[in-house]
């Protein structure tokens, strides 16, 4: 909030995710359901 | 000058409209409340008439009612159900004596129509008279409470029938919005993403819910008391006609009705009313809920949240060009508080009845009649006003779950 970016910004800024499990853990679509999903490396 | 004509009961002499079909007591609850300027709904006044044929039809079954008498009294009730002399139901809504008074003012119309039918002059109440003849084997304290149930339940039909197309509508609305992702708020503040469809598809539940809650409440209202009388114990009215005017009135009303299990019960607790008043608080309830979240959703165009586009549907201001508000969904919610009032209203007087009867049925019916009606008519316009033309802002929700901390 303080810095004023959003959050896959600052994810990728820290290199915490690859882009590809950034758009997967990030999508906003699948945080509308319950369906769990794990990080494949 | 209206011409007048005079005409006598227990109290003394009293003038009435000579081209009245009402007579001297319907006069005198005229003087006595002028309380609301608000008529007799038509569906009441029509059940009424229903309660009034099938009493004189069962009256004359058993022997008791003269058949010239009793004929001359179901045409007159017929006429009534055909439209005529609606205007002639004249008193308040609101009215001391558990309906007293808009039970004489049906006798006297259908008396004194019934007095023209066989060729009499209004007010010959020798002729037919409008408490042993069109009142037979009856009380207020049964015709009213059944007539007002069968009004109630003619009217729920209509409800249902919009509620239906309410859910449709709503259904229809989480299908076209699914794949719109916008920010979920909780307490008003970002919370994590939720599909636009969801939103509506929670709508489109919670009125099936009152769907199913209405029909319930109304389930009970099919249970009648005619032929209890006075107190219950069917005083005055004979055991073949109590089966014979439930039998006539299910087949006059179109309705399932049957009677009442204990007829003492059935007169002096309104219990079935407050249950389907509350049914109806409740969707109340849930309408305004939904009528909020549209306005809140739609606030804007540039300063709000701007999720969603409800239909324009008149200038909002008079003071600033191209102001366009929800008035739609504003009307919801003023619809909301007065059935809620009602309701309100409406438990106060079915904890008012003391002993064998509650004699403050009149304001019971006035409200619940009041209330089936404007849900009706504001369910109506939401639905073709408001939720139908609902757009999206796509690109608005995308944005601001892009920009949201609520995405981890």
């Amino acid at each position: 909030m303080s810095t004023d970016k959003t959050v896959p910004e600052i994810i990728s800024e820290k290199g915490v995710l690859t882009p590809e499990e950034m758009e997967k853990v990030l999508c906003p679509r699948n945080m509308t359901e319950p369906s769990g999903f794990a990080i494949k490396k | 000058m209206t011409e007048l004509r005079f005409e006598q009961d227990l109290l003394g002499t009293k003038e009435v409209p000579k081209d009245a079909y009402y007579g001297i007591q319907t006069q005198r609850a005229l003087e006595n409340f002028p309380i609301t300027g608000y008529r007799p709904h038509r569906e009441l006044i029509l059940a009424l008439a229903m309660v009034k044929k099938a009493a004189a039809l069962a009256n004359m079954k058993v022997g008791q009612l003269d058949s010239k008498i009793g004929e001359a009294i179901v045409e007159a009730a017929e006429e009534i159900l055909e439209g005529k002399f609606i205007d002639e139901f004249v008193v308040d809504v609101i009215q001391g004596g558990a309906g007293t008074s808009l039970n004489i003012n049906t006798n006297e119309v259908i008396a004194n129509r019934a007095i023209e039918i066989l060729g009499g002059e209004k007010g010959n109440y020798e002729l037919i008279s409008p408490n042993s003849h069109v009142n037979m084997s009856q009380s207020t304290n049964d015709v009213f409470p059944t007539a007002a149930r069968i009004a109630i339940l003619k009217l729920t039909k209509n409800l249902l029938s919009e509620l239906e197309e309410l859910y449709q509508a709503l259904m229809a609305k989480s299908q076209e919005f699914d794949d719109i992702i916008k920010m979920g708020r909780t307490h008003l503040q970002d919370a994590v993403p939720i599909r636009l469809g969801q939103e509506f598809g929670a709508y489109a539940k919670a009125i099936r819910r009152d769907i199913l809650r209405i029909k319930t409440a109304s389930e009970a209202l099919y249970e009648v008391n005619m032929g209890a009388t006075a107190v219950g114990t069917g005083l005055n009215a004979n055991v073949e006609y109590i089966e014979s005017v439930v039998e006539n009135l299910r087949e006059i009303s179109g309705l399932p009705l049957n009677s009442a299990e204990n007829m003492v019960d059935a007169t002096q607790n309104t219990d079935t009313l407050a249950a389907f008043s509350g049914s109806l608080k409740i969707l109340a309830l849930n309408l305004s809920k939904i009528a909020n979240d549209l306005r809140l959703m739609a606030s804007g165009p540039r300063a709000g949240l701007s999720e969603i586009k409800l239909p324009p549907v008149q200038p909002g201001s008079s003071i600033m060009p191209g102001k366009v508000n929800p008035v739609i969904a504003e009307v919801v919610n003023q619809v909301a508080f007065q059935v809620i009032g009602n309701d309100h209203t409406v438990g106060l007087a079915v904890k008012a009845g003391q002993l064998e009867l509650n004699v403050m049925e009149p304001v019971m019916i006035f409200n619940i009649i009041q209330s089936v009606e404007i849900l009706t008519n504001v369910i109506q316009v939401f639905r073709e006003k408001c939720i139908v033309g609902i757009t999206a802002n796509r690109e608005r929700c995308q944005a601001m779950v892009e920009r949201s901390v609520g995405i981890i």
